[in-house]
């Protein structure tokens, strides 16, 4: 009775293909609109802004060459790399021990630590970002205090630098760090602590060699996430300024300002890929997580 | 389904008669397989269960059985093949119109609903006036003595109680037709031996066809009229429980049902009728039965239970000098492990743990016998 | 980490380490709640400590025509497009879990992708797109952009709700004879529907908080309440923001409680029914 053994002549039409019914056949039905949705108002518009960055008159590689021909451009390029790898590191420092202990925190602590985490989260950047022009501006209240305190005799120039940025953004970003960290962390059955304790590990290296490579995929979903969203980072740094511009508020200058559709489509294009690539990544590293989570 | 298309013209889209179905239907699966691109999950299949009867379906997971199963409901699409339940083919028709009940593991009761919701499910989707779904669902909920239990949510309920809904919820539209996939699976012991009773005198009392898929094969023995056992995506015996137990066609079903020692056989010396006499590889010369196929049969099957010890082997048609190698009392029986002479191994003795009956030390040495009807060739795999 | 290595080292290293902890959450949240304080000022501009109390702001905010239209225009976009973003998400989650479909994984990421995606790229492609068939700064367009973005929320919040649960329900439904939109509307939509309304609040959370999109494709009369804000900011700084910040945040405070007692009670009903509901 093997499956391809040929057979005592079974009848001609119990050989073909059961035309059965299937439990989950309207599957690519349900999901005609949803796709349709994203093909018009996603998917289209982006093949347009990448056919856009190949449409200037001088050439199709024109803008691209412009983008490396153009130092300030070319400087704020850079400048957002810079950014978004400082405000990941930054975020993973400040986040990880907060994750670790809502992780393990129960009933009210629990709730109280997921408050402080989700309102932010949810508090429009717009908001958070005024708020943080209020704190920092000349008069502002960082200032304010610095003086009545008699800390400094003249307001210190804190808007407009890249300190004052990079601090609004890390705080801006560290949900998106935490919350990951979090659901990796949750994941990790605590029992191997204790094994490891009795198996001799002080809590240093219970840490090292058992909680945190556990922890990983939540650090690394984290980080992608992080560095995805401060790479296309618009609000904070258009209202608090720095040393250069954001790629994304450099796109909004080009469009809005110089009307150079070419060339923000082509920083766009850039911006999208490097997204793309990290996405994938994060992808990646869900699934693994998922995997993990699964196997528990 | 014969009888379907004129309750179906009378109440809507769906059949259902109003007596308790008085004969079960019959299934036929013909030349079923099912394949997922290069991995055959079940192998061509035909089986017939007769109405009314009691199938058990049997095997260790990834058998095959929860496919057949799936493929009965319509939960999976059939690769190849047809599947007749009285006749008409149903596998292009959806599950919500085969009319077949079905006893899931964790009973799937709508946690959102109450008990009498749940019961009273099938007959809304029938289109039921509220009236005789209330009523209905009154009866069925006595049938499985939960009267009371009609308002509170599955979640209130024990699994007991629980595993009783998911049997009204099924019969309640009258199926002739009810599937049971492990559905005492979820239960501790005494409550299973105890639902087992429910269940048999249930389908006595509701004389639809039951196709039962469990891996526990006492389960299985004690509820079915027949069952089949499944390995690797194929039917590997059909019979009686009796049948399967005492003349198991193969090593895998000797041992899958019950205990048994296997000795291999190395030459077929005679055969007269049904006995034959074989010599083991140790040297052994034995007295057994052959149902069929003698060619075909390289090994011998020894109920624990059918093998003599001591001063009641005397007269037996085989007897041999072992060793003991290991004894050790369980609840009711004591059961050892005895050498055979010459390099045949060890076969397994159990005999009732009477008041006063020591257990003999291992290393003595004691006489073992069985009768030739004791012991089975079977295909060795 | 752990108790049964209590020394005074450790104990004193897990003190500090909640102490950096508490440190972190107060800067997460302490800088956004400075803004109370300062919508509650009697000055004309914004000064830190406020020389006095008075909720003259407020009034302003509130008599204020552009807010009142703004705030109806948020509501009039933010409405239709969690609408749109919860049935064509509930779709694709529902496709994705449950159907049988090729390219699974590939599909679910390209639902999820306008929600990582960099707003300013979608924003410059959408904006000459949505302007040749006549959509910037119509109730339409900024809807339909709120929607491909809101969507990725109402999918993931509803996927898990899907995940939570085995399919074996609806398969238990179709056995008792309920074709598949009867299946789903008496079994899987009521086991979802508390993931279906966290990621319709979500959506609409999200939809009043967005300023990129409503930049490029809003006009003045379709005007947001983010977009309004941004353009106040952007020349001058009156505590008259600070006030439309705090009501903004007190709504979306209120949106989220909503969302949070709603998975509660989900979570509480689920841990009930987790018996019933296993395998």
């Amino acid at each position: 009775m093997t499956g391809t053994a040929p057979r005592t002549a079974p009848r001609a039409a119990q050989r073909q293909r059961a035309r059965a019914w299937s439990p989950s056949k309207g599957g690519l039905l349900l999901l005609a609109a949803p796709l349709a949705l994203l093909a018009l108002f996603f998917v289209a518009p982006l093949l347009w802004v990448l056919g856009q960055s190949f449409a200037a008159p001088a050439g199709p590689l024109d803008t691209y060459v412009r983008i490396a021909g153009d130092g300030a451009l070319r400087y704020s390029l850079i400048y957002t790399f810079q950014t978004a790898a400082i405000v990941t590191v930054a975020a993973l420092v400040l986040s990880y021990p907060v994750a670790f202990l809502i992780s393990r925190a129960q009933g009210r602590w629990l709730m109280i630590g997921m408050v402080f985490v989700l309102v932010p989260f949810w508090t429009s950047a717009v908001i958070r970002s005024y708020a943080w022009l209020v704190l920092l501006q000349r008069r502002g209240v960082v200032n304010e205090m610095l003086l009545a305190l008699g800390l400094i005799d003249r307001p210190l120039r804190l808007a407009n630098t890249d300190l004052g940025t990079h601090v609004a953004m890390v705080q801006i970003m560290l949900p998106f760090m935490i919350l990951p960290l979090l659901s990796a962390m949750r994941g990790i059955d605590l029992s191997v602590l204790r094994a490891a304790a009795i198996l001799g590990a002080n809590p240093w290296r219970q840490f090292v060699n058992v909680y945190l490579p556990l922890s990983m995929p939540g650090v690394g979903a984290g980080c992608v996430l992080v560095f995805i969203s401060t790479l296309g980072f618009y609000i904070t740094p258009a209202l608090l300024g720095g040393s250069s511009p954001m790629i994304a508020v450099a796109i909004e200058q080009q469009v809005s300002r110089l009307l150079d559709w070419p060339l923000a489509s082509a920083l766009a294009a850039v911006l999208l890929v490097l997204t793309c690539a990290l996405f994938m990544l994060y992808e990646r590293l869900n699934r693994r997580l998922a995997g993990a989570g699964e196997a528990r | 389904m014969n009888d379907m298309t004129a309750s179906t013209l009378q109440r809507g889209s769906l059949p259902m008669s109003d007596l308790p179905a008085t004969r079960g239907a019959r299934v036929e699966f013909d030349h079923i397989s099912k394949d997922y691109g290069d991995l055959t999950v079940l192998h061509e299949t035909t089986l017939t269960i007769e109405a009314g009867e009691f199938f058990a379906l049997i095997g260790p997971s990834g058998s095959g059985k929860s496919t057949l199963l799936g493929i009965l409901a319509g939960f999976v699409p059939p690769s190849y093949g047809a599947v007749r339940v009285d006749g008409t083919d149903i596998v292009a028709m959806p599950p919500y119109r085969r009319n077949i009940g079905m006893v899931f593991q964790n009973y799937a009761l709508f946690p959102h609903m109450t008990v009498a919701e749940n019961i009273g499910f099938p007959l809304k989707m029938r289109g039921c006036s509220r009236g005789e779904i209330g009523e209905r669902v009154k009866k069925a909920l006595a049938m499985v003595r939960l009267e009371a239990m009609g308002e509170r949510r599955p979640a209130q309920l024990s699994g007991g109680q629980q595993q009783r809904v998911a049997l009204a919820r099924a019969a309640v539209y009258d199926p002739r037709l009810l599937l049971m996939d492990e559905p005492l699976g979820a239960l501790d012991k005494n409550l299973r031996e105890e639902m087992q009773e429910e269940i048999k005198r249930f389908q006595r009392a509701f004389g639809a066809t039951v196709i039962y898929v469990t891996h526990d094969q006492q389960e299985a023995a004690f509820l079915a009229d027949r069952l089949a056992v499944m390995r690797g995506g194929m039917l590997e015996q059909i019979g009686s429980p009796r049948q399967l137990y005492e003349m198991p066609g193969t090593h895998f079903v000797a041992s899958f049902l019950g205990e048994a020692s296997l000795l291999p056989v190395a030459e077929i010396l005679s055969r007269e009728g049904r006995e034959v006499t074989v010599r083991t590889p140790g040297g052994l010369t034995i007295r057994a039965l052959a149902p069929s196929r003698v060619s075909e049969r390289r090994a011998l099957c020894l109920r624990p239970e059918n093998i003599a010890l001591g001063a009641a082997a005397q007269g037996r048609d085989n007897r041999f000098l072992g060793t003991v190698e290991e004894a050790v009392f369980t609840t009711g029986t004591l059961r050892y492990r005895v050498r055979l002479p010459g390099s045949d191994g060890l076969v397994t003795v159990r005999v009732p743990s009477l008041p006063g009956i020591e257990l003999l030390a291992p290393g003595s040495s004691v006489e073992i016998g069985w009768d030739a009807a004791m012991a089975v060739t079977i295909a060795e795999d | 980490m752990n108790r049964t290595a209590a020394t005074p080292f450790w104990r004193i290293a897990s003190a500090g380490l909640v102490l950096f902890a508490v440190l972190v959450l107060v800067y997460l949240v302490l800088p956004t709640l400075v803004i109370v304080p300062l919508s509650f000022s009697s000055d004309t501009f914004l000064k830190f400590p406020p020389s006095g109390f008075s909720t003259r702001w407020y009034e302003s905010f509130a008599a204020s025509a552009d807010y009142h239209f703004a705030i109806l225009n948020s509501l009039k976009i933010g409405v239709p497009a969690a609408l749109v973003a919860t049935a064509f998400g509930v779709m694709a989650a529902l496709a994705v879990v449950r159907g049988a479909i090729p390219f699974r994984r590939t599909l679910a990421a390209l639902v999820i992708a306008p929600l990582i995606l960099p707003q300013i790229v979608l924003a410059i492609g959408l904006f000459p797109l949505m302007a040749k068939v006549g959509l910037v700064g119509t109730y339409p367009g900024i809807v339909l952009a709120h929607a491909v973005v809101t969507m990725p929320l109402v999918f993931i919040t509803v996927s898990a709700a899907l995940r939570n649960y085995a399919p074996t329900f609806e398969l238990a439904a179709m056995t008792l004879g309920a074709g598949p939109w009867r299946t789903f509307l008496y079994v899987t939509f009521p086991m979802i529907r508390p993931g279906v309304i966290v990621g319709f609040i979500f959506a609409l959370t999200f939809s009043f908080d967005e300023l990129i999109l409503a930049m490029f494709l809003t006009s003045p009369t379709t005007r947001t309440v983010p977009r309004l804000l941004w353009e106040q900011l952007n020349f001058q700084m009156t505590p008259v923001i600070a006030a439309a910040t705090v009501v903004l945040l007190g709504a979306t405070i209120a949106l989220l409680c909503l969302a949070a007692l709603t998975g509660a009670r989900a979570r509480r009903r689920l841990a009930g029914e987790a018996k019933g509901a296993g395998a």
